[in-house]
C-alpha cells in the first residue's frame, strides 16, 4: 500500500470526529434518531471545513442497519462500503467535470430506481457550483420532489454561484471555518497517536497558517514530517509554510514605526533571501496589525487568538504606535495583498511598501513634502502624545509659511509648474495688464472685435470649430485642441488657449493663423481676424473691456446693445440698459444663466 | 532535456530539495500531489523528472539516485513514458479537455508497472473549469498515482487545489553558480545583476546572448533613463526609436517592464540602503544623482505607475502606449 496522505488517514468517519461544526453535526444527528431527513442538502462553506467528510457520513448514518444515535457504526459491509467509495447506491459526481445538462439527464433518470443493497439512494454531488446553468435547471424539478428512497447532497465552497431556485429547494448548513484551537487540537491527537514528537509552537503556526481549514493544516503536517525526519520542529513548520518568526514581524514594524526605511527594507531583503513568502509575509502583518489594535482595546483577546503567545516586543509596539497609523497600515497592506496576486516579482511590491509604511506621516502632513524631511526623520518614539503634538506644530508653522509665500508672490501652483519646464522662454514676457504670464496679448486688437460682438457670429464660429481643426495638419491641430472660440464679430475672432504655452507657441505661429484663415474662408467663405489669448487671461481683459466702456460713456452703451461676449458662465454682459428696470431678482438670474435662456414673464 | 542532462540539472539548481525527496522516496512518504511553485528556470521540471525516474527506475544505485541508463529513465527524460503524462498548455491555457483526458488516462492502470505519474506545467494557467475538475481527481486519486503541478505564482492557483497538495517552494538558484554560468555564456560581468533579475532560464538566456539584444536593450533603457533624470524631454521620442525596434515579441515587453522596475529600484537602494550593488551599474551616476534629488513620495508613485504597466499589458493596451505614457507620467512626476 503506498504511502497516504493524513487527510486521507484521518478524514472523519463519524460525525463526532467532525471538528468545529458542532451545530451542524448535532442537527444532522437529531435529523436522523428523530426521522425527520430532508430530501436535499446543501453544505456551503470554505475548503477543508469537513463537507465533503460530512456527506458520506451522512450517507452510511441513513443507511447503517446498526445506526446509533444518528451515529453510523463503520463496521458493517454497508458503512465499510461507503467509506471505500464501492457502494452503489451511494453515488459521488464530480460536478466540475461532469458539469453538462446530459450528466444531470443521466442522473435523474437513474434516480427513478429503488436502490440495491442500502435503504438509500444517495446523490453526493460536489462542487457543486461548477455546474452549468443548464444543467442547474435541469436538476430543479428532480431536487424539489425526488422519489421517496432518494437524497441529494450538493456539496460547494462557492455558495453564492448556486441559483436561488435551487438553494430554495434544499437544507442549506454553512460550515464554519475551524479555530486555530481545534486544529491544534486535533493535529496533537493525530500526533499522539501515531506517537510523534513535535514542538507546540511548530503546531500552532501550521494551525495559523491553515487559515481555517483543517485539510490545509493536515498537509502542512505531512510535509513537515516527511522533510524533517518525522519530527515536528519549529524551523521546518517555518520554512514549510514560509512564515516568518514573531519576532522578525516585531523588528520590522518597529523600524517601519521608528520611520527607519533603511533597516526595514534591509529587514524585507534578508527575509526574501531565505526564501520566504511575499505573500504570507504580508499575511502575517496584517494579522499582526489587527492583534496591536485589539491589544489596545482588550488584551485579554488578543491572549485568546494567538494561543497564549505573547511577547514583549508585541507589548512595547503596541503601547508606542497610534491607532490611527495603524488603519492606515492596513489600507495600504491590503492594496499591495490584491495587487501582488498578480505579479511575479513580489519583492519591488514589498520595497515599495517598506517605504510607503515607513514614510507615512510624511505623506500625510506634507502636501509639499520637499521642505519637510529633516522635520519628521528621527521621531524617538518613546512618547506618542509629545510627538504628535510637536508634529501638529510644525505642520501649523509650515502651512502659516506657505499662506504667507502665497500671499506675497501670487503665484498660483499651476504657473509654477509650467514655469518649471519653460524656463528659457519666459522671463522675457512682459506684464501689460498685471497678470503675470501675459506674453503678447494685443488688446487693441481684441477690443475693436469685443466692440462689434455679436452673438450670432460667436455661435457661427463655435458651429464649425470642430470642422476647422480637422481640416489642419496634425501638429497644428494637436496645438489647436485645447483652444476655444470665446467672442466673435463679424471681422474678428477672440481665441482662448487653456495653457499659456500653447498660446504662445500659437501667436508666434503665422502658418497656423493662415491655415486658419484658409480654413474660415472655405466652410464661412469670409476670413475674421484672428486673436489669441491664454484662457486664465480672458475674464479680466473682458472686466477691463467692461470698465472702460462704462468710461467712455453713453455711445459704448449704445454699442453694446447687439454686441455678445460670453465667458465661462455663459453670462451675457450686453444688457446694461436693461438692467436698469429690471428687479433685483431678474437681473441676478441673467447674470447666472445669460440673456439667451432666459425669458422674463411679468404676471 | 536528456536523461542526464535532468540529472545533473536537478543536482546542479536544486541539491536540497533533491536530497530531501530522495530521503522521502526511501521513506517510502512520498505524498499523491504535490504543487512546485518557483521562479522560470529554477528546474521544477527537472525536479519533477527526476523523482519520477527515481520511482521508475530498474536499477537504482546505491545512494539511490537513478541509473539514468535505463530503457525507463530514458523514456521519461525523452517524455515518452506511456505511464509519464505530462500536460503544458494548449495555447494560452489548459483546457477542461485536457485534464479529462488526464482523468480517462488514470482510471487505467499502469500500462507497463503499476504506478502512474503526471505533471502539469504552468499549472496556474489552467482554467477555471479545468482547475475544479482536477479537484476531485487529485484529492483522491487512485493507489500509486503521484501528481506534481509546476507554476511560477501560486497566488494564482485555486485555494481548494492548493489544500490538497504538499507546497514546495523551489528557491532561486544560488548566485555564484548562476554567475559562473553565465560566464559560459559570454555575459559581461557588469550585466550579471540584472539578468539574475529578470530569469534564471539559461535557454532564454542564450537567445538574448546570440543577437545582443540584451547589450542593446540595456543600453537603450539606459540612455532613456538618464534623459528622464536630465528631465529631457527627448526620452518619450527614444521609447519609438530605441526601445520599440527591440521588443519584438510578447516575452520581450515583460522583460523590459522588468527592467524599467530594476533601475528605479536601483535609485531606492541609492537612496536608503546605500548599497552601491547596483543592476545597472554603468548609470551609478545617474541613479545616484535621481536618489539624491527625489523625495521618496515621489519615487513611489514613480515606480507605482511602473507596477501599473503590468496591468495593462494584461488587458492588451498597446507596449508603445504603455511605455510612452509611462514616460510621460513619471515626467510630471519628476517635474511637479
Amino acid at each position: 500500500m503506498s504511502y497516504q496522505a493524513l487527510y486521507r488517514v484521518w478524514r472523519p468517519q463519524r460525525f463526532d470526529d467532525v471538528i468545529g461544526q458542532d451545530v451542524i453535526t448535532t442537527t444532522l444527528k437529531n435529523a436522523i434518531v428523530t426521522n425527520q431527513l430532508s430530501h436535499a442538502y446543501l453544505f456551503a462553506g470554505p475548503r477543508g471545513t469537513g463537507k465533503t467528510s460530512a456527506a458520506k457520513i451522512l450517507a452510511k448514518a441513513i443507511n447503517c442497519p446498526n445506526q446509533k444515535d444518528g451515529e453510523p457504526c463503520n463496521e458493517c459491509e454497508i458503512c465499510e462500503s461507503i467509506t471505500n467509495g464501492t457502494l452503489n447506491d451511494v453515488i459521488e459526481i464530480d460536478a466540475a467535470s461532469n458539469n453538462g445538462v446530459e450528466e444531470i439527464r443521466d442522473v435523474r433518470d437513474k434516480a427513478k430506481y429503488a436502490p440495491t443493497q442500502a435503504t438509500y439512494k444517495v446523490y453526493i454531488i460536489d462542487e457543486v457550483h461548477m455546474l452549468s446553468t443548464g444543467a442547474f435547471n435541469a436538476l430543479l424539478k428532480t431536487l424539489e420532489e425526488p422519489p421517496a428512497h432518494v437524497i441529494f447532497i450538493l456539496a460547494t465552497t462557492e455558495p453564492q454561484k448556486i441559483p436561488a431556485t435551487i438553494i430554495s429547494r434544499v437544507q442549506r448548513f454553512d460550515f464554519k471555518r475551524i479555530t486555530a484551537n481545534d486544529i491544534l487540537g486535533r493535529m496533537e491527537f493525530i500526533l499522539n497517536d501515531k506517537k510523534i514528537d513535535y514542538d507546540d509552537k511548530a503546531l500552532k503556526v501550521i494551525a495559523k497558517a491553515a487559515e481555517g481549514g483543517m485539510r490545509d493544516a493536515l498537509s502542512i503536517l505531512d510535509q513537515v514530517l516527511s522533510f524533517g525526519f518525522d519530527k515536528v520542529t519549529y524551523e521546518n513548520a517555518l520554512q514549510v509554510t514560509g512564515s516568518v518568526t514573531k519576532s522578525l514581524l516585531s523588528k520590522y514594524l518597529t523600524n517601519v514605526v521608528n520611520h527607519d526605511v533603511k533597516d526595514a527594507l534591509s529587514d524585507v531583503r534578508q527575509m526574501l533571501e531565505s526564501g520566504k513568502d511575499a505573500a504570507r509575509f504580508v499575511e502575517d502583518l496584517i494579522k499582526y496589525c489587527q492583534d496591536i489594535l485589539l491589544y489596545q482595546q482588550s488584551p485579554e483577546m488578543v491572549e485568546e487568538s494567538e494561543l497564549g503567545v505573547i511577547d514583549e516586543e508585541f507589548k512595547q509596539l503596541t503601547s508606542i504606535v497610534d491607532a490611527q497609523r495603524v488603519y492606515r497600515m492596513i489600507v495600504d497592506l491590503n492594496d499591495i495583498q490584491n495587487q501582488m496576486r498578480y505579479t511575479m516579482h513580489p519583492d519591488v511590491y514589498l520595497d515599495v511598501l517598506t517605504v510607503k509604511l515607513s514614510t507615512d506621516n510624511q505623506q500625510i502632513d506634507s502636501p509639499a513634502p520637499a521642505q519637510s524631511q529633516p522635520d519628521f526623520q528621527p521621531a524617538s518614539a518613546s512618547n506618542v502624545d509629545n510627538q504628535m503634538v510637536q508634529q501638529l506644530n510644525d505642520q501649523v508653522a509650515r502651512l502659516q509659511k506657505q499662506v504667507e509665500e502665497l500671499t506675497k508672490n501670487g503665484v498660483s501652483a499651476n504657473n509654477g509648474g509650467n514655469a518649471a519646464s519653460e524656463p528659457a522662454r519666459r522671463p522675457a514676457a512682459k506684464k501689460p495688464s498685471g497678470s503675470s504670464n501675459n506674453a503678447r496679448v494685443n488688446l487693441t486688437k481684441i477690443y475693436p472685435v469685443l466692440d462689434n460682438a455679436t452673438r450670432q457670429d460667436l455661435t457661427n464660429i463655435q458651429n464649425i470649430w470642430d470642422e476647422l481643426l480637422s481640416g489642419l495638419d496634425v501638429t497644428k491641430r494637436a496645438l489647436m485642441n485645447v483652444s476655444k472660440p470665446v467672442a466673435a464679430s463679424h471681422d474678428g475672432v477672440v481665441v482662448s488657449f487653456e495653457y499659456p504655452f500653447l498660446f504662445q507657441k500659437a501667436s508666434t505661429d503665422e502658418e497656423l493663423q493662415d491655415a486658419l484663415g484658409n480654413g474660415l474662408d472655405r466652410i464661412l467663405s469670409y476670413v475674421p481676424d484672428f486673436v489669441f489669448i491664454p484662457a486664465e487671461q480672458w475674464p479680466e481683459i473682458r472686466k477691463g473691456y467692461i470698465v472702460a466702456q462704462k468710461n467712455s460713456g453713453k455711445d459704448v452703451r449704445e454699442e453694446s446693445e447687439n454686441s455678445s461676449v460670453e465667458n465661462s458662465d455663459q453670462n451675457d454682459d450686453n444688457n446694461n440698459e436693461k438692467q436698469d428696470n429690471e428687479p433685483k431678482i431678474v437681473k441676478q438670474a441673467t447674470q447666472l444663466f445669460g440673456e439667451d435662456i432666459i425669458d422674463v414673464k411679468d404676471d | 532535456m536528456t536523461e542526464n542532462q535532468v540529472i545533473e540539472e536537478t543536482e546542479k539548481k536544486q541539491k536540497p530539495l533533491m536530497k530531501k525527496f530522495l530521503q522521502v522516496v526511501n521513506n517510502h512518504e512520498l505524498s499523491h500531489s504535490y504543487l512546485f511553485n518557483g521562479e522560470e528556470g529554477v528546474g521544477k521540471l527537472s525536479l519533477a523528472l527526476f523523482i519520477t525516474m527515481r520511482m521508475f527506475c530498474k536499477n537504482v544505485s546505491d545512494d539511490s539516485m537513478p541509473c539514468g541508463h535505463c530503457d525507463e529513465c530514458r523514456r521519461i527524460a525523452e517524455q515518452q513514458h506511456p505511464d509519464v503524462v505530462i500536460i503544458k498548455p494548449d495555447g494560452l491555457s489548459i483546457k477542461v479537455d485536457q485534464i479529462r483526458y488526464l482523468k480517462s488516462e488514470f482510471s487505467k492502470s499502469g500500462l507497463e508497472g503499476n504506478q502512474k505519474f503526471f505533471i502539469v506545467c504552468d499549472a496556474e494557467k489552467m482554467t477555471t473549469g479545468a482547475a475544479n475538475s482536477l479537484l476531485k481527481f487529485i484529492e483522491e486519486p487512485g493507489a500509486n498515482i503521484v501528481s506534481f503541478l509546476l507554476t511560477t505564482n501560486k497566488n494564482l492557483i485555486l485555494p481548494t487545489i492548493i489544500s490538497r497538495t504538499q507546497v514546495v517552494d523551489l528557491n532561486p538558484l544560488n548566485t555564484k553558480a548562476f554567475n559562473e554560468e553565465l560566464a559560459n555564456l559570454g555575459v559581461i560581468p557588469s550585466q550579471f545583476k540584472i539578468i539574475k533579475r529578470l530569469t534564471n532560464q539559461m535557454s532564454t538566456i542564450q537567445a538574448w546572448q546570440e543577437d545582443e539584444w540584451l547589450t542593446k536593450i540595456i543600453s537603450a533603457i539606459s540612455q532613456w533613463f538618464s534623459m528622464l533624470v536630465q528631465r529631457d524631454k527627448t526620452s518619450f521620442v527614444l521609447v519609438q526609436s530605441n526601445i520599440m525596434p527591440l521588443v519584438s515579441d510578447n516575452s520581450k515587453r515583460q522583460v523590459v517592464i522588468d527592467m524599467l522596475l530594476s533601475i528605479f529600484e536601483d535609485v531606492l537602494d541609492a537612496k536608503y540602503t546605500g548599497s552601491k550593488d547596483y543592476n545597472f551599474p554603468k548609470q551609478a551616476q545617474n541613479i545616484e544623482q535621481l536618489s539624491e534629488s527625489i523625495n521618496e513620495a515621489k519615487l513611489i508613485q514613480i515606480m507605482e505607475v511602473i507596477l501599473n504597466c503590468n496591468n495593462q499589458m494584461a488587458v492588451n493596451v498597446s507596449f508603445q502606449n504603455i511605455l510612452e505614457a509611462t514616460t510621460l507620467k513619471i515626467m510630471k512626476i519628476l517635474n511637479s
